[in-house]
Parts: structure tokens; C-alpha cells; sequence
């Protein structure tokens, strides 16, 4: 069944998201922005305009049965948008762009395991820098030194990761509290300081990092015609070709932990989550079950470290630091803490945001000039916009643009529900266990 | 006139209604008691009073709406509250204990109240330098009635005070409401199990039951009745 | 001998710094169960305001450490009822997100207004060459003593302020439990504001006396705060007494303990001085798995 009224509502938002991804396009390839940051704008107002007018009539604009052959018809679309689109986009974009998508998928890999801790668990983490770190120079320093090939490093990265986590988890995630972002904080601090030892320094290259050489290991050799690689120069060969490679670990990653969600001890994490008390008094071993979260999550992240040497053929022990750690924080809250995709989505709008944070002032926006917001390319106050998106994630999106994209798709569209089988509603219980993001109650 | 005047009302947890509609009322001078089994709503029904839940309806306190006011407020209005579970500061020494109550005092009769509750609490005297933490059950709830009156209340709202206490304690206790009432002419509103104490110290009484008020009658009326005998009395 | 005395006194005046910090931390901590990871960026900035009023308006030095400590306190005063209260405590995520916002915007404001170069900042006490006691030999510096001074003046101040006054009797209150306070007539809000104020306020004071040892700039709290991670933690992280006694041991640890460890034991000569930060780390780490609620924490620390 399929129910559309006001169709004109469903017009706009589709029109508005439309324009919103061309502007997003445009403005990723062009350096001169033009008149394409207003038509953004007008999007997003567009988008807010259509969800606002459907919420006040009370219902959907578009009403539809779930399986329905229209139903069917739009999943099957959408994923193939976004299988378009990850086939696509090294060969849309140019290296540089490429570079940032890369960027953005070590870092999520990273940001999974920062969410599998706070989101599915709800103990906070300032460490995952460091244990980035850890993988990052374990691969730099078997590569150069041991004589490893880069893929045979993570069968040593993902063991000792998980034991670090464990042994940096084990006494902090036995009490409750902010005990487990204190300790990791103070890791974050003091983990390029070990990096720097004397002794530890000739390995990890001290003050000035280490390099690796990675040329002659990745190399797309006879992937090259697959790959469409022939004719391409060379940065823009090695781009697409790391891209590759960094989205097979990626989808990977996400495949797996989307299980580990769904295994039965995933189950008992979130319980954890839901319900202390409860979830002791049905026999799950707490203390046991976070701190094996936290391994894990710990592992994911030494995984998202190895993805960055990989990409940047270096590692340097102040990379990995407490700035670090908040950026983590910061990508998995822009995303969506309580969401699988809010890893892949917040990485990604971090690391372009950040892009253009360091990068346009805001007087270069379209050649508009008011004096009063002149700050100069590279001035320490654009380090307040991340101060400045913390708070603002903190107070009005709680729930990262994931949550929003749901409110708003929900307001537009609803899918009715077939009527579920016992089975289907556990598994459904399992399928968002995130319930509601904890928004802020103002008193 | 009614010192405090509760009127259809409804109180919230989340999503789930717990009061559905209570209407009661205390007299000047009088004690008056809710009945009910666990989970009746008759702790919710003094949090309503005190601001505590979220709340619709009316309370009128000396005629004046309260629904809606911070807790700290209603405080300052003459309502004192001994929350179940006593509601003492457990790392606050019974002195302290007593100066917090009478936080919201001005007068400089603070510290001569205390010794006069200490008189009539003489355990309390004995313990006054230690963390009320360390305090026994019964050692506890003293302090928290004590506490509560500490601020001179027109109204004292009891929460389940003979809940885990020794028989003995709680005749005790019982014995000093109705002489606090009797001296001081505080009106309270005591909610209990109890029934055969609650209203041996009371004049009237209600019976509260899946958050709605089901019978209503003086003392006298309540003891006779059949339910109330069979649910509250065990006869 | 001599040299060990002397780096004693250097070690107990970090430590008191570091105590003065921590003893910020607990206040909030205490009181909430939160952690204000902001604590080292407000008080990097108060004493950016210090040398505003002392160096550029010529104020007297300790008058203008004062000023930029009560400034910061009025700042966060502001935070705490804009930013922080209108959230459930129990729900930690918001206000880490927040309090680290509210580091990086002081961070980058004071980097941005005052310079990203590193600034000399005067002592309150004489700290010229010759400025020191000897005792047995060792020269014990007056801008190290005062410094270990001014930690005991704090600490007496702040167990007045919460014995003696009524807000500090309504603040114990608070930190007790919560929901009696407000049944008692307290203002929580008020109360927690006030405890958010007087954290400002002593972190405020430690930056003005920790700038000279360290200079100034944007970050150079960072360490510092860490440090008194651990300092809270060995002391117990609700316990004014065990945050001060924590720093003092840290304090002493890292500079005269640390050194001759370094000296005289063999295989540790890797030991430097940018490793007390691993050493505060392990040290929270250790604390936590044997004790943790500190030397001097109540044992209210709720294990799952």
C-alpha cells in the first residue's frame, strides 16, 4: 500500500537533498566557491522547511507498507546509490579529495571502535589515539626493521592491541563513573611521551617520526586495468589504489562489528548499557563483558592506525596525542553515537570540516566580506570552531546527523511495520538498540 | 481551612502515569494518613506535594498553587519531608545534619533548637560529632525527623518512617509524632503501611491503591472497615 | 644531601601546585561526579588575565592573580549555569564534549588574543638569584617555599569557606545527597555554581603561580592537569585533603625521587623529566586497580 499526499512537501525535500548534493559535488572539486554555499544553504532550509510543514500536519507525507513491492523497489535503489557511489567516487573526485576519503575511512575504522565503547556501552574513551598508535608504529617498526610485509603486521597489531586494552581497561572499567576518560586521557598524554624514551626513540624515530616504504608493497600490479587505473598520474594512481584497499578493510570492519552487535554478547553489552542492575541480575559477567568491549574496541582502533601508515607511509608520535583522541570523539558525535553509520558519515564530514576549517577563512566564502568575522587564514581561533561544534553537537544534536537524517526521513516517510513474529521482534529489539539518544532535559 | 489541599492529581515517571487523579486534604493541626500496599503511589503522592515528579493538577498550600514550584521553594513555604529511606547526609555529622535543616532559617534560635532536639532525641546528643553515616536504622530516622523539623515546618510530610525499624523503635517514634503534633501543633501527612500505628496517631485517613484514592473515613471509620481490616490490619 | 633538600622543596612546591589543581577537580567531582576537563584551560587563561592586569596595567602582581582568578571564576560561573546545568549529570557524554568545547575555545582564544609564543611570567615571591634561605647547605628558594605557602593558605581557606559558611554547609549538602539538600530548602543550581566558582578560582591561582616555572602559553596547563589527574586519584578523587596530600606525593616523586632513581640505580638512566607523564598515568592506572578510591576517598566508589 501506498499512501502520498501533499506531495509537493516530498517534491521540496527531494529537491532540497538533490541541491544539496550537487552543492556538496561542487564545492569538493572547485576551489572558487561561487553562489554553490547558498544553494547549500537554501537546502538545508529547504530540507528543514519540508520536515517542519510535514510535522506540523502530524503525519508522513508518504505512507507505505514494509516489503511492499514499493518498499522493495526504493531499498534496492538506495543501496545501489550508495554502491554507485562508493564504486564511483575515487573517480569522481581528484587525488587530493581522494586523499580526504581515505583519510575519513581510517579514521571511522577508528571511530567504530571509539563508538563500540561509548555508544554500545556507554563508558567514555580519550585513548583511542594512542592505540592508534600502537598500530600505527608496530606496522612502521616490523615493516623497517623486521622485515614484515604490511599485511603480515596485523597479526601481530590485533593481538597485542586487545591485551593493551585490556591492561589499560581492566582497573578503570571495574568502577563506574568517568573513571575509564580519566585514565584514557591521561594515556593520551603519555603515550607520545613513551614513544619518545630514550632507547624507544631509535625505533619510533623520537621527536621526528619514522618513515616506511611502502612502494613496492602496494602496488596495484595487474589490478591495474580492473581498477581503471591506466592513464592516470601517479598521485592520483596511488590514491585510488589506497582507496581500495582502505575501503575493503573499512567494509570489513563495519561487517564485523555490525555481528559483534548482533552476537549474543553484543546483546549484553547493550544490556549493560540499558540496565546495570538488570542486566546482573540475569547473569551477564559485567566487568567482563566491557572489558572485553574495550579490547576490542581498542583493536579497532590499532586497525585504524595500521590503515593510517598505510596511507601516509609514516607515523609520528605527537600525531598521536590527546588532540587525536578528541577528534575521534568529536567524529563519532558529528555522526551519531547511538549508529553504525555515524562512524563512516561523522569521519567523513570531520575530516572535511577540518579541511575547511584550516584551510577558508570565512571572509573567502563566496567573497562576502563583513569586517567583523575577518580572521585571518590559519589563526589560532579557527581551533575554536572545534570548541565551538563540541558544544553545539552537545545541546542540539545529541544524536549526530544520523539522528537528524532519521527525524527527518521519519517525518517525511513512514513504513508501516508487517506485522511482526515474535523472532522478528527480538531481532528488531537488537537492530536498534540505541533507543533514544539521552537528550539534554532542560529544566 | 485546609492547610493543604491535593486536587486530581496526576503524576508522571517518563511515560507511565502513577497518580491518576488523587484528591485529598489536611486540616490546621491535623495528622492525617495515606494507606496503601507497595507501589500504590503513596510516595509519589508526597513527591507530588514537594515538586519532586512531574505533576498535574492542583496543590494548594494555605490556599496558594504549588504545582509547578522548585522543591527548595516549597521548603521555604513550611513543608518539611522525611523521603523514604530517611534522606539523611550521610557524610554530614548530626550537627551539621540539623544546621542543613534549618538552612532555610534566618533566626538566631538555630542552635537552641538543636539542643532541644537533642533533648527529645537524646541518642542523637550522644552522637552528635559523628558522620550520620555510621548512625543505626533507628538513630537514622530520628536524625531525619529531626532534621525535617529543624526548618519549624507548618506541615511534615512522613514518609513510611517505621519501614525497617525495630517494634520498638517505632512505638517510640509514633510516640513522639503525636507529641510533636500535640506541642507544636505541626500538621502532617503520614504515609505507611502500618495502619495499626498510622492511625492510632491520626484522625483520618485514606487508602490509596493503583494511584487512585479508594476509600476515605475518619481513623475510627478506617479501623472498622472490613477491607482496610483485612488489607492493612491483618485480622 | 644538600642538593637532595633542595630538590625536595622544587618537588613539594610542584606538588602544591599540582594539589591546588586537583583540589579544583574534587570540588566539582565531589559534588557532581563529574570531571571538569576545562580546569586546565581556565586556569592557562586566568593567568593570561594575571599578566593583563599585573604586566600591561601595572597592578601589583599577587592583586593581579587574584583579579584573573575571580575572573575566571565569574567565567565559570557562566559555564555552569549556560552550558552545564541544563544537563542530567549522570549522563557523562554532554559534558565531556562540552567541557572539552569550552578548552579548546579558551585555548585557541587565548593563543589568538595574547600570542602562540611562549611568555616569561614573574614570581609573586622575590625570586632573584640571591633570594633564598640556606639550610644545611641547601639554597631553598623563596619562590618555591611561597609557593607550598600559598597551597596551605588555599587549603585552610577552602575548609572554612566549607565548614563555617552557610553556602559551604549547603555545598557538603549537595555533594551528600542531592535530593535531601533540595528537600531541606537548598538551591542546588546555586550551590553547584558556587562550587564551579571556587574550582575556577583556585585553578585560577595555581596557573598565576605554575606561569613562572613553566612560562606562559596556551597549553602550558595541559601537564599540569594530568598531574593532578593523578594527584585526585591517589588521594581519593571526593577528598579535599587526599587531593593536596596526592599532589605533594606526585610532586615529590618527579623531581628529587625521579633523579636519583635515575642516578643510582642501574638500567634507568633512561629516566627523564618529560616521563613524569607516563609515571602520572601508570600511576592513576595502579591506583585504580589497588585502591580505588585513593588514600583518602570514602569508599563510595561504586564497582559494577
Amino acid at each position: 500500500m501506498i499512501k502520498l499526499q501533499r506531495p509537493w512537501i516530498l517534491g521540496l525535500g527531494a529537491a532540497s537533498l538533490v541541491a544539496l548534493g550537487l552543492s556538496i559535488i561542487h564545492l569538493l572539486n572547485k576551489e572558487k566557491a561561487g553562489f554553490w554555499p547558498f544553494l547549500a544553504i537554501l537546502a538545508i532550509a529547504g530540507l528543514a522547511g519540508a520536515t517542519l510543514t510535514a510535522q506540523r500536519a502530524g503525519e508522513p507525507v508518504l505512507i507505505v507498507n514494509e516489503g511492499s513491492r514499493a518498499h522493495r523497489t526504493w531499498q534496492t535503489a538506495g543501496w545501489g546509490i550508495f554502491a554507485f557511489f562508493v564504486v564511483a567516487t575515487p573517480y569522481l573526485l581528484d587525488s587530493f579529495r581522494v586523499q580526504q576519503v581515505n583519510k575519513s575511512m581510517y579514521f571511522a575504522v577508528a571511530v567504530l571502535g571509539v563508538n563500540l565503547i561509548i555508544g554500545y556501552s556507554g563508558l567514555i574513551s580519550l585513548g583511542h589515539g594512542a592505540f592508534m598508535g600502537v598500530g600505527a608504529f608496530l606496522s612502521v617498526i616490523l615493516v623497517e626493521d623486521y622485515g614484515f610485509k604490511l599485511w603480515q603486521t596485523l597479526f601481530v597489531i590485533i593481538p597485542l592491541a586487545f591485551v593493551i586494552g585490556l591492561i589499560v581497561g581492566i582497573p578503570a572499567l571495574r568502577i563506574k563513573g568517568l573513571y575509564l576518560a580519566l585514565v584514557t586521557f591521561a594515556l593520551s598524554y603519555a603515550f607520545p611521551t613513551l614513544l619518545k624514551i630514550e632507547g624507544i626513540d631509535k625505533r619510533t624515530g623520537g621527536d621526528l617520526g619514522r618513515n616506511i616504504s611502502l612502494d613496492k608493497q602496494v602496488q596495484p600490479g595487474r589490478l591495474k586495468g580492473l581498477l581503471g587505473l591506466n592513464g592516470l598520474d601517479a598521485p592520483a594512481q596511488e590514491q585510488i589504489y589506497k582507496y581500495w584497499l582502505m575501503a575493503l578493510v573499512t567494509g570489513i570492519s563495519f561487517l564485523l562489528v555490525r555481528n559483534i552487535i548482533k552476537s549474543r554478547a553484543g546483546r549484553a553489552v547493550i544490556a549493560i548499557k540499558e540496565n546495570q542492575i538488570g542486566a546482573a541480575v540475569s547473569g551477564v559477567p559485567l566487568t567482563t563483558y566491557k572489558v572485553i568491549t574495550f579490547g576490542i574496541s581498542a583493536v579497532f582502533a590499532s586497525v585504524g592506525g595500521w590503515l593510517y601508515a598505510l596511507l601516509f607511509s609514516e607515523a609520528n608520535p605527537n600525531t598521536f596525542g590527546p588532540l587525536l583522541a578528541i577528534s575521534l570523539l568529536l567524529a563519532l558525535v558529528l555522526g551519531g553515537v547511538y549508529t553504525l553509520q555515524g562512524a563512516l558519515v561523522g569521519s567523513l564530514l570531520y575530516v572535511f570540516l577540518d579541511d575547511l576549517r584550516t584551510r577558508v577563512t570565512l571572509t573567502s566564502v563566496a567573497g562576502w566580506r563583513p569586517s567583523f568575522f575577518q580572521i585571518a587564514e590559519g589563526s589560532p581561533l579557527t581551533q575554536a570552531v572545534l570548541g565551538l561544534v563540541l558544544i553545539l553537537i552537545a545541546f542540539f544534536a545529541p544524536g549526530g546527523v544520523v539522528f537528524i537524517a532519521r527525524k527527518v526521513r521519519a517525518s517525511l516517510i513512514r513504513v508501516i511495520p508487517t506485522i511482526p513474529t515474535a523472532d522478528v521482534v527480538a531481532s528488531a529489539a537488537v537492530d536498534s538498540p540505541m533507543s533514544e539518544p539521552e537528550v539534554a532535559t532542560t529544566h | 481551612m485546609s492547610v493543604l489541599e491535593v486536587q486530581d492529581v496526576r503524576a508522571r515517571y517518563g511515560q507511565i502515569e502513577a497518580l491518576h487523579g488523587v484528591s485529598l486534604n489536611v486540616e490546621d493541626g491535623e495528622v492525617v494518613v495515606v494507606l496503601g500496599a507497595n507501589g500504590a503511589g503513596k510516595t509519589t503522592t508526597l513527591r507530588a506535594i514537594c515538586g519532586m515528579v512531574a505533576t498535574t493538577g492542583t496543590v494548594n498550600l494555605h490556599g496558594t498553587n504549588i504545582v509547578g514550584t522548585d522543591t527548595a521553594d516549597i521548603v521555604r513555604m513550611g513543608v518539611a519531608h522525611v523521603p523514604q529511606g530517611r534522606g539523611t547526609f550521610p557524610e554530614l555529622s548530626v550537627v551539621d545534619n540539623l544546621n542543613v535543616g534549618a538552612y532555610v532559617r534566618k533566626d538566631k534560635e538555630i542552635s537552641a533548637d538543636i539542643d532541644k532536639w537533642f533533648e527529645i532525641f537524646p541518642r542523637l546528643a550522644e552522637r552528635r560529632t559523628q558522620l550520620a553515616g555510621s548512625l543505626s536504622g533507628g538513630e537514622q530516622q530520628m536524625l531525619a525527623v529531626a532534621r525535617a523539623m529543624m526548618s519549624r515546618p507548618k506541615v511534615l510530610l512522613l514518609d513510611e518512617p517505621s519501614l525497617g525499624l525495630a517494634p520498638l523503635i517505632i512505638d517510640d517514634l509514633f510516640k513522639q509524632f503525636a507529641s510533636i503534633n500535640a506541642e507544636l501543633g505541626t500538621t502532617m501527612l503520614v504515609v505507611e503501611q502500618n495502619a495499626n500505628l498510622a492511625l492510632g496517631i491520626a484522625s483520618r485517613g485514606y487508602v490509596i491503591e493503583a494511584g487512585e484514592i479508594v476509600l476515605s473515613g475518619t481513623a475510627e471509620e478506617l479501623r472498622n472497615d472490613d477491607g482496610v481490616r483485612a488489607a492493612y490490619l491483618g485480622v | 644531601m644538600s642538593l637532595f633538600l633542595q630538590r625536595m622543596i622544587e618537588g613539594l612546591s610542584n606538588g602544591a601546585m599540582y594539589g591546588v589543581v586537583a583540589v579544583a577537580l574534587v570540588i566539582i567531582f565531589k559534588a557532581t561526579t563529574l570531571i571538569n576537563f576545562a580546569q586546565g584551560g581556565l586556569a592557562m587563561f586566568g593567568a593570561y588575565m594575571a599578566n593583563v592586569f599585573a604586566i600591561e596595567q601595572g597592578l601589583p602582581l599577587i592583586v593581579g592573580i587574584l583579579l584573573g582568578a575571580a575572573v575566571m571564576a565569574v567565567v565559570a560561573s557562566g559555564i555552569e549555569r549556560v552550558l552545564v546545568r541544563p544537563f542530567d549529570p549522570a549522563n557523562h557524554l554532554p559534558v565531556v564534549l562540552i567541557t572539552f568545547g569550552i578548552a579548546y575555545i579558551l585555548q585557541a582564544v587565548a593563543a589568538w588574543k595574547f600570542g602562540t609564543e611562549f611568555k616569561s611570567f614573574p614570581s609573586p615571591f622575590p625570586s632573584g638569584p640571591n633570594d633564598h634561605i640556606e639550610i644545611a647547605g641547601a639554597r631553598l628558594r623563596y619562590e618555591r617555599l611561597g609557593v607550598v605557602l600559598v597551597l596551605m593558605i588555599m587549603v585552610g581557606l577552602v575548609h572554612l569557606i566549607l565548614n563555617k559558611t552557610k553556602i559551604g554547609l549547603a555545598f557538603r549538602a549537595v555533594s551528600s545527597n542531592t535530593e535531601s539538600a533540595k528537600l531541606v530548602g537548598v538551591k542546588t543550581g546555586r550551590t553547584l555554581n558556587f562550587g564551579w566558582a571556587l574550582a575556577a578560582m583556585f585553578g585560577g591561582v595555581a596557573g598565576g603561580l605554575v606561569a613562572h616555572f613553566t612560562q606562559l602559553d596556551s597549553g602550558f596547563m595541559d601537564k599540569i592537569l594530568i598531574f593532578s589527574f593523578a594527584a585526585a586519584t591517589l588521594g581519593g578523587l571526593d577528598s579535599i585533603n587526599g587531593a593536596v596530600i596526592g599532589g605533594l606525593i606526585i610532586g615529590l616523586v618527579e623531581s628529587p625521587v625521579q633523579p636519583m632513581v635515575r642516578d643510582y640505580v642501574p638500567g634507568f638512566h633512561f629516566l627523564t623529566s618529560d616521563l613524569a607523564l607516563l609515571v602520572a598515568f601508570l600511576l592513576i592506572l595502579a591506583v585504580l586497580l589497588v585502591k580505588p578510591a585513593g588514600l583518602f576517598g570514602t569508599t563510595r566508589v561504586e564497582r559494577v
